[in-house]
């Protein structure tokens, strides 16, 4: 979750900003859980990069499904939760799919693939291992490129 | 900068949050790049954690020279997609800081950042280092335990 500090607000000028929007310096993040940075482009001629920073994996796939726009990238922050490192490491995604943990077939998660060929899952998106894919929701940035591309050829 | 819109407040109880903060589930980003910085403050006990993101390098260095900061453990930089040119963003560990004059430019300051991959860049956008600007003091070394 994130979290936000009157001292950390930036004036802009009602005129200039969209509507109801607030703009900020810095903020905090409250939990050490995962957090993802989406961009996506909108399907309109020179639209510009949009980024999202999204506190939950659910989200994510809200994000992806109701936007009508070009995944461009995704990008997971997750907390080095063992050993002796601290802080965060991050890891472009591939895909992301709706998948099941063996260890609890009754609660769906979400599965997201690393650009090294690996699955994430849960709080702190850990290395997910044996889960069963379920469906795929979208493959993300060059993945999609190059499936869009083999799929026209 | 990082900018909200009412509905991507994710409403908590008064009681479970610090005066005046407000949480929320999402934000939005202009698309520039930012730092990652895990602090541990003055007053909090040593295992005690913030994590910060900060849009300016300048306010990174306020946050670096505070007596109310014990110790930057660790920090990451933000590159958007459209700004590493390779249509993917950047994520790297910062591992020093330093401040710097840019002698082509009457001397102004600018804040070098070295990261774990040996790239040197200036300020949140990740500028190459140009060859007028001269390194002067090392301001942090982060992560290096």
């Amino acid at each position: 979750m994130f979290v936000s500090m009157p001292e950390y607000q930036f004036y802009i000028p009602p005129e200039i900003a969209p509507p109801d929007a607030t703009y900020w310096r810095t903020l905090g993040i409250s939990t050490c859980a995962a957090w993802f940075v989406l961009s996506v482009r909108s399907r309109e001629p020179d639209a510009l990069l949009d980024t999202f920073l999204l506190a939950w994996d659910s989200d994510v796939v809200s994000a992806v499904t109701s936007l009508d726009a070009e995944l461009e990238s995704l990008l997971l922050v997750a907390p080095h939760v063992r050993g002796r490192k601290r802080g965060w490491f991050s890891k472009q995604i591939r895909e992301i799919w709706e998948a099941t943990d063996p260890a609890e077939p009754e609660n769906p998660c979400i599965l997201f693939v690393g650009e090294d060929g690996l699955d994430y899952a849960g709080l702190f998106m850990d290395r997910a291992r044996g889960f069963s894919r379920e469906r795929l929701v979208a493959r993300v940035g060059l993945s999609a490129n190059a499936h869009k591309s083999a799929t026209a050829t | 900068m990082f900018f909200t819109f009412p509905s991507f407040e994710y409403v908590v109880p008064p009681e479970l949050k610090q005066a005046g903060e407000t949480r929320w589930r999402t934000f939005e980003h202009i698309g520039q790049g930012f730092f990652v910085a895990v602090m541990r403050l003055s007053d909090d006990p040593p295992e005690h954690r913030r994590t910060l993101l900060v849009t300016w390098d300048s306010d990174l260095v306020h946050m670096l020279e505070s007596p109310k900061i014990a110790a930057t453990l660790h920090s990451l930089h933000y590159l958007s997609p459209w700004q590493d040119g390779a249509g993917e963003p950047l994520c790297r560990e910062v591992r020093e800081i330093w401040r710097g004059v840019d002698r082509d430019a009457d001397d102004v300051e600018v804040i070098i950042f070295k990261t774990a991959d040996g790239t040197a860049f200036c300020g949140q956008d990740a500028i190459p280092v140009p060859p007028s600007v001269q390194q002067k003091s090392l301001l942090a070394t982060i992560g290096a335990r």
